[in-house]
């Protein structure tokens, strides 16, 4: 024992201390993370929350006095906002829905079929994610406007749809691939249609996959400004919308409403995300482990 | 008898038809401030000229409000349409040339059939630039004429009296640049280099002028080199900011209500922000005055404007033109100047209602009086700001020399406005 001491102890030693420097060095870039995320946030928030003279001085002041002036202000001088936020609320809900839908059924399809079409189409579904959204409203405007769908919750909650729907459908279809596919053999033996194979098996099992979808699209179609901005007038005009009239550029930005808006449209994706985080990190890395 | 009888049984219809008259909507596609303009907003002192107009007529006003950029390409969009709901929007002047002014409605019938009171009244080179190949395509409503502003408080504090004249101001600028105790440099003079409007204001003092009314180009004028090369000079110096090229007006607004900034180019209506109790720390210290050149009583002053015009395909031009009659009477134009709008009408700085509320109204009534447009109505006008500032930028940041970038920018510019022709 005597002699294998000196060697046993000073190893130990200096393992214990490689661990101590990696966890502090794991804590230091994990804080730096947090802080490099969460600082913009905080200041948003924080910065809503005082006088007008207050936030932009430099040194700022640590502590003072809270004022909820600009929420007053984004809703007697902005008072278009509250209800663009409805509309907002219902555009992205709308979107959601419909693109999970059909992203479901289409990522059933390209898991369990094959043929030539389809592995076609998978090339066609990618290209059309490489399109950038203004040169698709070009030819969109005066359809949309002969089909009389412009400024409607209708329009918006299709566009946004049809451009998640390729991304959902990848993901649903890397999901529904880890689904064993004598699960869906046992269900036809027991009389189950397709339908009902993908409905009662398929989905429940593939729950996760919808969810990492929905928050994608969620939080997609809550902040989209584009299309809204060309579809949209009055009736369907949603919350970005109203933010970015307040970054004004003829009269200059109110900031302290500008970081109040800005507060209101992020706390609903927000608590979202942060409720919904496990979900959306299984979206990020589906299909990146085999197995 | 019988005349009377019938006469008085149309009345009747009529009134009953008028009163059975369901309410008709007028869009309106305007920026904030041509809202608040026309109705006052939420101000306290509210003059709801637009809205008085709408109950008079039975007409529910469906205004859409946009930023500059957005709302121009909204504008545009709507306008290629068969139809649009879209019944009268403001343009900007830099968006009022001939390719543009082909979708909007000639006004002259409307306007003969129902004159606008006073038209000569509107200041002569603001209707010149909204008249299109003799036809008048818009009708000026809002400018926005640059001024002098500058913080009479630091220049108490540093000893320096307000200049007179360019040479006065060059050199008050550069005394008043310093770096504050705790750190904070203080720039002498601020502009927003990120856009044309204000380095042109800059660089008109000199006696510079970028394009000429008849489309001539004067990039390589002696005027414009020795402007350019004043600009250079204090970057280096650091009277101008060292991020001069990407200072928006957000920062301006920012650096003068910190006193960051001494004097400042901006339009006189900028004096009510800055002297904002509630946001600025030298509150009724900023003041307003003409922009100086070194010729004794002559003012520079750059304008840009805000016109209304009828989209050529709207449905209702007689309404839209009847709105358009009532915000620019002498009197609407009046009471929009007391909701923060600037009176296209050089009379309306003598109304006594303005000279109270507005200390800078004489002032400003100076700087319209010498004012000229930044870049005239051509199709390549939007180009012509980008090759402006692209040269300029060039310049200020010592990558050219100020003789190449204006002969850079006269070769670029001629070639612009031939293909535009």
């Amino acid at each position: 024992m005597t002699d294998l001491a000196p060697f046993v102890v000073p190893n130990l030693a200096a393992r214990r201390a490689s661990a101590l420097v990696r966890s502090i060095v794991r804590t230091f870039l994990f804080g730096l993370i947090v802080v490099w995320s969460a600082f913009p946030i905080l200041y948003v928030i924080v910065s809503s929350l005082k006088s007008q003279k207050e936030i932009f001085k430099f040194p700022p002041d640590l502590l003072f006095t809270p004022t909820l002036e600009h929420y007053v202000s984004l809703a007697t001088t902005w008072n278009g906002y509250f209800a663009t936020l409805g509309n907002s609320l219902i555009v992205a809900v709308g979107a959601t829905i419909l693109a999970c839908a059909a992203s479901i059924l289409s990522g059933f399809v390209y898991s369990r079929y094959t043929n030539r079409l389809l592995a076609g189409s998978v090339l066609y579904l990618i290209a059309i994610r490489l399109l950038p959204p203004i040169v698709v409203t070009l030819p969109l405007f005066p359809l949309v406007d002969a089909l009389k769908l412009s400024d409607t919750h209708f329009i918006l909650i299709v566009l946004y749809a049809t451009f998640w729907v390729s991304l959902c459908t990848m993901i649903m279809k890397t999901f529904i691939d880890k689904i064993p596919r004598t699960l869906d053999e046992a269900a036809m033996v027991d009389g189950a249609t397709t339908l009902q194979t993908l409905t009662r098996v398929i989905f429940p099992l593939a729950l996760q996959g919808v969810a990492a979808c929905a928050i994608f699209v969620f939080i997609f179609s809550w902040n989209e400004y584009l299309f809204a901005l060309i579809f949209t007038t009055q009736h369907a005009k949603t919350a970005p919308l109203i933010i970015s009239e307040v970054m004004d550029s003829v009269s200059g930005t109110n900031w302290g409403v500008l970081f109040a808006g800005v507060t209101v449209q992020l706390m609903p994706v927000t608590l979202l995300v942060i409720f919904a985080q496990k979900f959306l990190i299984a979206g990020l890395t589906a299909g990146s482990v085999k197995g | 008898m019988l005349k009377r009888i019938l006469a008085t049984a149309m009345l009747v219809a009529m009134a009953g038809t008028a009163m059975a008259q369901e309410p008709r909507t007028l869009t309106i596609i305007s920026h904030n401030v041509h809202k608040t303009a026309a109705t006052g907003g939420d101000l306290a002192t509210a003059q709801n000229i637009a809205g008085e107009w709408a109950e008079r007529n039975n007409v529910t006003l469906n205004w859409v409000t946009l930023d500059i950029g957005p709302l121009h390409d909204r504008l545009l969009r709507e306008m290629s349409l068969g139809e649009t709901s879209v019944d009268l929007a403001v343009v900007l002047n830099t968006r009022v040339v001939p390719s543009v002014a082909r979708l909007l409605e000639p006004l002259d019938d409307l306007m003969a059939a129902n004159p606008i009171e006073d038209l000569e009244g509107i200041s002569k080179g603001l209707l010149d630039a909204t008249a299109i190949d003799g036809k008048r395509v818009a009708i000026p409503y809002r400018h926005a004429t640059n001024a002098m502003l500058y913080n009479k408080a630091i220049l108490d504090e540093r000893g320096i009296a307000v200049p007179t004249s360019l040479d006065e101001l060059l050199a008050a600028a550069r005394a008043a640049t310093h770096v504050r105790e705790d750190g904070t440099r203080v720039h002498g003079l601020i502009i927003t280099a990120e856009t044309h409007v204000t380095p042109l204001q800059f660089l008109s003092a000199f006696g510079a002028t970028y394009i000429a009314p008849d489309l001539s180009v004067h990039a390589n004028s002696p005027e414009m080199i020795a402007g350019l090369t004043e600009l250079a000079k204090l970057h280096q110096e650091g009277v101008i900011p060292p991020n001069a090229t990407t200072y928006s007006l957000d920062e301006l607004i920012a650096t003068m209500r910190e006193g960051r900034g001494v004097f400042a180019i901006n339009p006189f209506a900028r004096y009510t922000a800055l002297n904002d109790p509630a946001a600025s720390l030298y509150p009724g210290q900023i003041n307003a005055i003409p922009y100086p050149t070194n010729v004794a009583g002559k003012s520079a002053a750059n304008t840009e404007f805000w016109s209304w015009a009828i989209p050529g395909n709207s449905t209702q031009k007689e309404l839209a033109y009847d709105l358009i009659r009532e915000l620019s009477s002498k009197e609407a134009t009046v009471r929009a100047a007391l909701n923060g709008n600037g009176p296209v009408r050089p009379a309306a700085y003598d109304d006594p209602r303005i000279i109270e509320k507005l200390p800078y109204a004489a002032a400003e009534a100076v700087g319209l009086r010498d004012a000229s447009i930044a870049i005239p109505a051509f199709d390549g006008a939007v180009e012509a700001t980008a090759l402006f500032i692209e040269e300029m930028h060039g310049a200020l940041l010592g990558l050219k020399t100020p003789e190449q970038a204006a002969a850079d920018l006269q070769t670029r510019t001629e070639a612009l406005v031939a293909k535009s022709k």
